[in-house]
């Protein structure tokens, strides 16, 4: 190891260092040494304050090491047996607080691509009621990624890796969401966009070589939960990347903030739509195609009343017990109706995984006249 | 048990929704000002009230009746419904139907009105489409002198129907209402589009009538048991083998269902006095006892107390879904009495 990088990892190891401190660190280091910076921007639930950090069971842990106003170091201990301390491996990761909103964190882990899957990863998926991920729309996703080329004032982002979910299709109705890695040295953004379009897919990473010119200025990547990694000037992809994901919180709470029953005046329904524009549901497969798409959500439990002409369903969102109804019994949208207990991140995640198994849409506030 | 069996239940499930539904779809006919495109606020509507009838009623004299649906427009327009989703195959059996309906027409009292009174009310016979028949032999009972009514009685068909969007659809059927601006409307099949149910009507999940119990318990867990649980800090970290025990009471259990899911805070009004004595309690508390008794019948809780007052129901992470819920409580005494010999109805 050259002795710079040493002394760069000593510093990093040692005494507590401030954002700014972090990022030019981290991007001094990937100037000297081929690396890669592995980051997740999560949102802080409540408990993380009052617990300290110390979050998590016996499969996966973390522990505060410091914390300056604007970074923290935690270590993750992750254990594959939880009954086996010969199983469990330690991470230290590090987190950068956003400048415009302190509950949200950057964690990252320097050149350690296990401490990123299995530390930082496991640690928030584990915990996601308390760390939450951001979920990223197609939109979101290519607005962030041209975003980010016009801010680094880069003449082209290359695609030389993607990791692409597709969603279901119409044959196969009780089929599983479709898997696929793809890679594609040389494709510009936006034909990679028109693919995963024309294969009714979404990229679940985008790895992408950045171009100034004609010449690279480092290898990045964006994934639809908020992960980043970059191989040089991570500074830039933290501004650039993670401080947008960053934003999409605040999106988020203004669309589904605000609806549970229980907090409105004469618990009434506080409805929302997810606006397709067209016809999606003209066509009656298209609703047992999101009914079987629902009886896949991972984060909870749905009961399906009604599922043919209309669809009428209950989901129970487990990891934080926030419950909607959902319903379909118009051409152009699916109708969410939030119940007694109903979470900003409850509603999302419901919408999201509809995003993810069977279309993406507009979310709206619903007015419907009598 | 069979999956013919689970899909009875569902079917149960969905009858007593569209009853609902067309409880709903009627209350809005009176509600909704087709000229202002908006509600009127001058409307109560009352599902299950109880109103005590007079010494000339000519089937149940100084009694007490519940229709389904009681609709006061400015204290005078006034209307009692029942509302039919299916009848029993022997048409003989259907002549309760049409006695039920002339109990009714009587000098009502139970009215939000100073006296409890209203000068005349309209009866109002809904059912749904298939069973149109219906109006045939209502006119043949009044015809042949089984029933008389001296009160205006109209039929209304019900249907759910899909083309575009979906929409519950109306037909006048007999007779004609009293209040003009339902009357006009009624003149042509009105549809009520089912987003204005969900989303005008979205709270209102129980009714004057025990619900299919399956039904109660997918509504129990998601917004009572995981509810609860969801405000313990251990929920966040549960694992798909373990479980949360929460703690209820019958009555508790059944008063914050009453409060939010019934059908009779249409107006977001407390009703208490005399008001609320007429008012039924939904869900009745023999309901939710039912309801968690199958969760401790099916290994999901326990009764803590004798008096079956108390109990603990273990909240986990798995499928449990209506579906779920079906197949557990016909795995019951309850669910095999109730699923094993039904009469055929169609």
């Amino acid at each position: 190891m050259p002795p710079l990088i040493k002394q760069l990892l000593s510093r990093l190891h040692g005494k507590p260092l401030e954002r700014e401190e972090l990022l030019e660190l981290l991007d001094t280091a990937l100037g000297i040494e081929p690396a890669t910076v592995y980051a997740a921007t999560v949102l802080e639930g409540q408990r993380v304050e009052a617990e300290h950090w110390r979050l998590g069971g016996s499969r996966c842990r973390a522990d505060r090491i410091w914390e300056t106003k604007s970074s923290v170091k935690l270590e993750i201990r992750s254990r594959h047996d939880p009954g086996s301390r010969e199983s469990e491996t330690k991470y230290l990761v590090y987190g950068l607080r956003h400048e415009a909103r302190p509950d949200v964190v950057t964690l990252l882990a320097f050149k350690d691509r296990m401490a990123f899957y299995d530390g930082i990863r496991r640690w928030v998926h584990f915990n996601k009621r308390d760390l939450v991920s951001p979920a990223l729309s197609d939109r979101r996703f290519r607005h962030i990624l041209e975003a980010f080329q016009g801010t680094e004032n880069l003449s082209g982002l290359v695609v030389t890796r993607a990791s692409v979910r597709l969603r279901m299709e119409p044959q196969a109705e009780r089929a599983s969401v479709g898997f696929t890695s793809v890679a594609w040295p040389g494709v510009p953004l936006p034909q990679a966009f028109q693919w995963v379009w024309d294969n009714n897919g979404w990229f679940r990473t985008l790895t992408f070589d950045a171009l100034r010119g004609h010449h690279e200025v480092g290898r990045f990547s964006l994934g639809r939960r908020g992960e980043v990694s970059a191989t040089q000037r991570f500074s830039a992809a933290f501004r650039a990347l993670c401080v947008p994901l960053g934003s999409t919180f605040a999106e988020d709470e203004r669309a589904f903030g605000h609806r549970a029953r229980r907090d409105l005046k004469f618990r009434e329904v506080r409805p929302l739509a997810i606006e397709y524009g067209r016809g999606i549901f003209s066509d009656a497969s298209a609703i047992r195609r999101l009914a079987s798409a629902l009886r896949l959500f991972p984060n909870g439990v749905v009961s399906v009343y009604h599922g043919n002409p209309y669809l009428h369903a209950a989901i129970l969102d487990q990891v934080d017990g926030s419950s909607t109804e959902l319903w379909v019994t118009n051409a152009g949208r699916i109708l969410l109706v939030p119940q007694m207990r109903a979470t900003v991140w409850g509603l999302k995640r419901v919408v999201q995984h509809i995003y993810d198994t069977f279309a993406e849409g507009e979310v709206t506030d619903v007015s419907v006249p009598a | 048990m069979s999956d013919e069996q689970v899909s009875k239940v569902l079917e149960d499930i969905d009858d007593y929704k569209n009853t609902a539904f067309a409880m709903i779809g009627l209350a809005n006919l009176y509600r909704f000002d087709d000229s202002a495109k908006s509600f009127r606020g001058d409307v109560q509507f009352f599902q299950g009230r109880r109103f005590d009838t007079s010494s000339r009623n000519r089937r149940t004299p100084s009694s007490t009746v519940t229709p389904d649906l009681a609709i006061l427009v400015k204290g005078q327009d006034a209307a009692v419904a029942e509302v039919k989703v299916s009848l029993p195959k022997d048409r003989n059996l259907w002549q309760r139907v049409l006695e039920q309906l002339e109990r009714y027409d009587d000098d009502l009292t139970g009215w939000p009105t100073n006296n409890g009174k209203v000068k005349s009310h309209d009866i109002v016979l809904m059912f749904h489409q298939m069973r149109v028949a219906l109006v045939d032999v209502l006119r043949e009972a009044i015809a042949a002198g089984q029933v008389r009514f001296e009160r205006p009685l109209y039929g209304v068909s019900f249907v759910i129907s899909t083309q575009k969007d979906t929409f519950l659809l109306l037909r006048l059927e007999m007779g004609a209402p009293t209040f003009d601006p339902v009357r006009l409307r009624l003149r042509e099949p009105v549809s009520v589009p089912f987003e204005v149910i969900a989303v005008h009507y979205g709270r209102f999940k129980l009714w004057d009538s025990r619900p299919p119990i399956p039904y109660l318990m997918d509504l129990i867990w998601r917004e009572v048991v995981a509810d609860r649980a969801a405000s313990d800090d251990r929920f966040a970290t549960l694992r798909r083998n373990s479980h949360l025990p929460v703690r209820l009471t019958v009555n508790e259990t059944a008063e914050y269902l009453q409060e939010n899911f019934a059908f009779n805070q249409s107006l977001g009004e407390k009703h208490s006095g005399v008001e609320g004595e007429r008012q039924p309690l939904i869900p009745h508390s023999e309901w939710v006892r039912a309801a968690i008794d199958t969760f401790a019948a099916t290994g999901l809780g326990r009764w803590v107390d004798d008096k079956q007052e108390q109990c603990e129901i273990d909240y986990r992470k798995e499928n449990l879904n209506v579906e779920e819920f079906a197949r557990r409580y016909l795995t019951t005494t309850g669910g095999t009495e109730e699923y094993g010999g039904q009469v055929a109805i169609f």
